[in-house]
């Protein structure tokens, strides 16, 4: 268990080098000069040019390559010339705000999507399960920056309820944490339904209940239990595509996280800032695939990893 | 959708009528497959979704009461009424004509980008699948970083490097499907790959690819069929989210997302601009993932599963 | 009864502006209080702004108008505006120039510090010219410094500046924003970091910065102006409009920019919110390029001209919040009207015939075999819609047979494609919006007009066009030189009059300026210049 666990977090290394690889690469081939973006619109051509030294954009490729990797062996991701403060800085600023929204995206959707997928389960093919898998099919279905403008239009605009924009309280959560939370709700509801409609057919159900005990210790009992590896499962690799998703969702919200961030900088060409934050990305994803996995094999006594 | 699998329905276990045994793959189990198919509604549902939009696709320009671009400076903004069923949009444009050539732009976009993604991702799977070893390490590490750097991100970069387009889209989005294919067919070819019929066949000297064509490539090929479709919808929702950013088609291209995107600053008094587009992007991702699912649940529920983890 | 208001506010800013090109006069103003009286003192304003914040760093704001937002609360000037784009004494109080209009001498007000603690006193003027004419503070407002020759310090309240030739338009140069004056200490201090630890001895002070989140400015108690009324003004960056709205209705926000021109009449009825109107400098045309056939021949860009239907666009896309362009700069800034090119789609098509183009297949023109094709490049959401615009023009332009498509691409690379030697430019047309930012004629023509002096380097301002008129040339040198009212008019007048007629883009709009406050606002302003300012302004 050890070893595997060693071996996991070993290679997570090199992943990340990869990572960071690629997306170095792809951004200097992108159009656009960031010492020009800072310099401004006005600025002679000096200036242009001392920014651009000082931002070691000067210097040939691989040099530039080197550096930043060895920048980054020290911890020190690098300076933003476009927001005149660290790269690290930065991160660790809006990192929370991600947060926050992808955890509560995750809340709201393992909540009620394992609700409303056992529910749906146990009164398979009644009105409820045919709704909320209608809900559920929506949930994947409808874009998220769409879904967001509508609930705004209705709850803040129309109904004047919750703010619109901004991060400040629990109340300007709500919304955003919402709009997130529909692909994953959509995707933990059916796949706890259909998980539990497989394993309620098995035998050793059947012997249970023959068993004489109530039909509420059979369902969470048993059924719950075994329901539950592929729900968990799913969602460990669900929580990578949330921070993924969020980047929309906070563009749709003025959600002040590392989506923001992140967009903002990529039409800026600050490439320190993206490099940051793909680094920081990466590795929170492949983080959150290696506790998925620990959480799974602890679950499962039938697997486990050498 | 969903209904647990009813022992007489496993369709590997029906004998084969006629036809030739490929490894394991029988031409019979294809008319099971149809069967099976048609008794399940929600599965037609989608298809009937997936072949109207089609339909609009190809006929749109006949089909559509106005040019898409015909302009109108005068008659901006408008709401649904009897001469523009859906309103018109900031230029006094007929948002519905739009919308049913916006449907030809998604298919495009959706067709080329799976195609991009399958070629390529299955091509690497079946490779890294079938050599094993550090190539197969290397190869999927590769991958890996691919599925965890986010597809939003992946795609604005791509998109950013071959500048805003159609092309770029389609390239863009077509990248980000490919970890899915790679480990979808490394996984099966891994599992087939010990099997006695490989074996047999390697031991009658037969080369590595005619393996990988005839004997992997026909088995790995029914969940790659289901995650086409699945795949196709997120095309939709991808490209619809990159042009919602302004990474899109070129203006005045007809194009959901880009729609929605132009639509926004109106919402709050003319909410149709926004709602049409979105309605629009939902119904045919709706029909891609119902058929898709319904694939799926005809083709084996159990690979339900495997198609979700991406093993 | 809007065409009249308009002529109004332009006849006075046009005297306003004219005023301010005196030279060789003292002024002497007794400061003008902060606070009205009976104004309530104390809350804090909200200013939701169309972008955010990056630097606070007075030479180099970064983002515009934003960060130039931010200037106006943490800093004075030697000299500042009033709405109405006279100059006013800030810092200075009075000044005079020398007969050769070589020396420029102001009289610092006493007593005045930094947010630092530190004075702020000649040397600290001194400190800040050289800072931003140095090329190593990376300051891209630098060629708008540069005509100072030399500081001179004779005592702690007195800064003579000597510029190398008569410089009719210097206190403009000095109230643009980036003459903001910083705390030496502070700068020093700080250095790169400056713009995040700002110390200027605006009304407001910085309390907290997050970039992209807010920033928050607190009362400069010891202000020398009078007290502020705010507590505090905090300033977020709200990128989507129709956020800005929200926020505005819900009066989370209390001063919104760049309000969409539909919602201009519904915040107007609202009954917690106004709306603030000023007809802004901003000019937008679509540029073409003269390096690239046929856009070198002058019958074609005046036919051009003709096919675009403007009343139209301002009327549908702008509900009438924006002015026809009646001179190579915004009505209140030229000082000169010329004849307008009406909708002539008939004239249009006579002026191409007679450029030798003739329609081909499918009735779009073409000469030699060559079909009218161009490019149209463009960003969206760049400038207030640009997009809608442009294919606006796109569409109106089929209509004669022109094939223009539009070429698309983001904000934050439009520079790169736009301001290049001629062997790397690509573009063919594009959407252009230029705003004076410290309200002088001259800055507006030679940014615009004056030919480039390398042809094989990049444009030297913005005459991304590559006109070149010698006579435009010399009338815009003689302006600029003159220190004589009359003359440089005259000469600005008559430069006017030949880029107007030579067509060397086509002549668009200017856009007003649309701020939405709350009712109980009070005493914020908006600068012609695009610039929300409050530091004047208080919550009822």
């Amino acid at each position: 268990m050890v070893k595997y666990l060693l071996r996991r977090l070993l290679l997570i290394l090199p992943t990340v080098w990869i990572a960071v690889t690629i997306i170095f690469v792809i951004f200097r081939l992108v159009p656009g000069d960031p010492a020009e973006l800072i310099a401004g619109e006005m600025a002679p051509r000096e200036v242009v040019q001392a920014i651009r030294a000082q931002m070691g954009l000067d210097q040939p490729m691989h040099i530039q390559y080197v550096r930043y990797l060895g920048g980054l062996l020290r911890g020190d991701l690098g300076v933003s010339k476009v927001y005149g403060a660290r790269v690290l800085d930065q991160l660790l600023l809006r990192f929370p705000a991600t947060l926050e929204l992808a955890i509560a995206a995750m809340l709201i959707a393992f909540i009620v999507g394992l609700t409303a997928g056992i529910i749906s389960a146990t009164r398979y093919n009644s009105l409820f399960d045919y709704l909320s898998m209608l809900g559920a099919i929506a949930g994947v279905c409808v874009p998220a920056f769409w879904l967001g403008l509508m609930l705004i239009l209705f709850f803040s605009v129309g109904l004047g309820w919750l703010p619109s924009t901004g991060r400040g309280g629990l109340r300007t959560l709500v919304l955003p944490a919402v709009t997130l939370s529909a692909y994953q709700m959509a995707v933990i509801a059916r796949m706890t339904r259909s998980s539990m409609l497989e394993v309620i057919q098995q035998d050793y159900i059947r012997t249970a209940r023959a068993k004489g005990l109530t039909e509420w210790a059979v369902i969470y009992g048993h059924a719950l239990k075994n329901a539950f590896i592929p729900t968990v499962t799913i969602a460990g690799l669900q929580f990578g595509f949330l921070l993924g998703g969020s980047i929309v969702v906070e563009s749709v919200f003025a959600w002040p996280g590392l989506g923001s961030l992140m967009i903002d900088s990529i039409r800026h060409r600050d490439y320190t800032m993206v490099q940051g934050t793909a680094v920081l990305y990466t590795t929170v994803c492949l983080l959150i695939n290696l506790l998925v996995d620990l959480v799974y094999s602890a679950l499962d006594p039938r697997v486990r990893y050498g | 959708m969903g209904e647990p699998a009813s022992p007489g329905h496993r369709s590997d276990t029906a004998k084969p009528a006629g036809g030739k045994a490929r490894g394991g793959a029988s031409e019979p189990r294809y008319t099971a497959w149809l069967v099976i198919f048609g008794r399940n509604r929600m599965a037609l549902t989608g298809l009937v979704l997936v072949l109207l939009f089609l339909t609009l696709a190809i006929f749109a320009p006949w089909l559509a009461p106005y040019d898409s671009q015909a302009q109108d400076l005068s008659s901006t903004v408008r709401p649904p009424s009897l001469a523009h069923p859906f309103g018109t949009d900031d230029v006094g444009r007929d948002i519905l004509s739009r919308i049913m050539l916006g449907a030809r732009t998604s298919f495009l976009i959706a067709v080329m980008a799976v195609g991009i993604g399958l070629l390529a991702g299955v091509s690497i799977g079946l490779i890294s699948g079938y050599c094993g070893g550090t190539t197969d390490l290397f190869v999927m590490r590769i991958v890996e970083v691919l599925q965890t750097i986010p597809t939003i991100v992946l795609a604005i970069a791509i998109v950013s490097v071959l500048q805003t387009g159609i092309v770029s889209v389609m390239i863009a989005v077509g990248v980000t499907g490919i970890p899915v294919y790679a480990r979808l067919t490394r996984g099966t070819t891994l599992g087939l790959k010990e099997m006695e019929y490989v074996s047999a066949a390697r031991c009658l000297g037969a080369k590595a690819g005619r393996i990988l064509w005839r004997h992997l490539l026909p088995n790995a090929l029914a969940p790659i069929i289901v995650q086409t479709s699945l795949g196709a919808g997120q095309a939709i929702l991808v490209a619809a989210a990159l042009s919602f950013l302004g990474l899109g088609v070129q203006p005045p291209t007809p194009e959901w997302g880009a729609m929605l995107s132009r639509g926004r600053t109106y919402v709050t008094f003319a909410p149709h601009l926004v709602a049409f587009p979105g309605l629009a992007i939902a119904a045919l991702v709706l029909g891609f993932n119902l058929l898709g699912d319904g694939l799926r649940d005809t083709i084996d529920p159990r690979t339900r599963r495997l198609t979700e983890k991406g093993i | 009864m809007k065409r009249s208001m308009y002529s109004w506010a332009s006849l006075l800013v046009a005297v306003g502006l004219l005023s301010s090109l005196f030279a060789g006069t003292t002024w002497t103003f007794a400061g003008t209080p902060t606070a009205p009286p009976g104004a309530k003192i104390g809350g804090t304003l909200t200013y939701a702004q169309n972008m955010p914040l990056k630097s606070l760093d007075a030479v180099n704001p970064q983002t515009y108008p934003a960060g130039y937002e931010a200037v106006f609360l943490l800093y004075n000037n030697l000299v500042t505006y009033d709405e109405k784009l006279n100059i006013q004494p800030d810092l200075a109080e009075s000044w005079t120039v020398s007969p050769d209009g070589r020396r420029w001498t102001f009289k610092l007000r006493k007593g005045v510090k930094f947010h630092d603690g530190t004075p702020c006193n000649a040397e600290a003027v001194k400190f800040n010219i050289l800072r931003i004419q140095d090329p190593k503070t990376g300051s891209p407002n630098k060629n708008l410094w540069d005509h100072i020759q030399a500081v001179e310090t004779p005592d702690e309240a007195t800064v003579v500046l000597v510029t190398a030739k008569p410089f009719g338009a210097m206190l403009n140069y000095l109230a643009h924003g980036s003459g903001g004056l910083v705390s030496p200490a502070a700068a020093q201090k700080w250095g790169a970091e400056f713009g995040s630890h700002p110390a200027g001895t605006g009304p407001y002070k910085l309390q907290e910065f997050t970039p992209g989140v807010q920033a928050v400015l607190v009362r400069n108690e010891e202000y020398f102006k009078g007290k502020p009324a705010l507590d505090s003004v905090v300033l977020k960056p709200v990128t989507e409009a129709g956020a800005r709205i929200a926020m505005l209705e819900t009066g989370e926000a209390d001063v919104i920019n760049d309000v969409p021109p539909e919602l201009v009449k519904r915040l107007e009825a609202g009954a917690n919110t106004k709306m603030i109107r000023v007809p802004g400098l901003r000019i937008f045309y679509l540029g073409l390029n003269h390096l690239k056939k046929p856009f070198d021949d002058p019958r074609v860009r005046q036919a051009l001209n003709y096919a675009i239907d403007k009343e139209a666009i301002v009327k549908s896309l702008f509900q009438g919040y924006a002015l026809v362009l009646d001179a190579p700069a915004a009505t209140a800034l030229a000082g000169y009207a010329g004849k307008r090119y009406p909708f002539d789609q008939a004239k249009a098509k006579q002026l191409l015939a007679d450029a030798g183009f003739k329609p081909g297949p499918g009735g779009m023109l073409q000469k030699d075999g060559v079909p009218f094709k161009f490019t149209i490049n463009t960003a969206e959401g760049e400038y207030p819609k640009d997009i809608q615009v442009v294919e606006a023009i796109q569409n109106q332009l089929r209509q004669i047979g022109v094939d223009a498509s539009i070429w698309k691409v983001e904000a934050a690379a439009r520079w790169s494609y736009l301001r290049v030697p001629p062997a790397d430019a690509k573009y063919e047309a594009w959407l252009f919006g230029f705003n004076p930012s410290n309200g002088d004629l001259g800055y507006h023509l030679n940014a615009l007009f004056k030919s480039n002096p390398d042809p094989a380097k990049a444009p030297y301002v913005w005459n991304t066009a590559w006109y070149k008129n010698a006579e435009v040339d010399k009338l815009l040198a003689q302006g600029e030189e003159s220190t004589d009212r009359r003359k440089r008019v005259d000469s600005y007048v008559k430069a006017q009059q030949i880029v107007w007629d030579d067509a060397p883009v086509v002549w668009l709009y200017a856009v007003d300026l649309l701020v939405g406050a709350r009712k109980n606002v009070q005493g914020a302003t908006v600068w012609p210049t695009i610039f929300t300012i409050l530091r004047d302004a208080q919550k009822q």
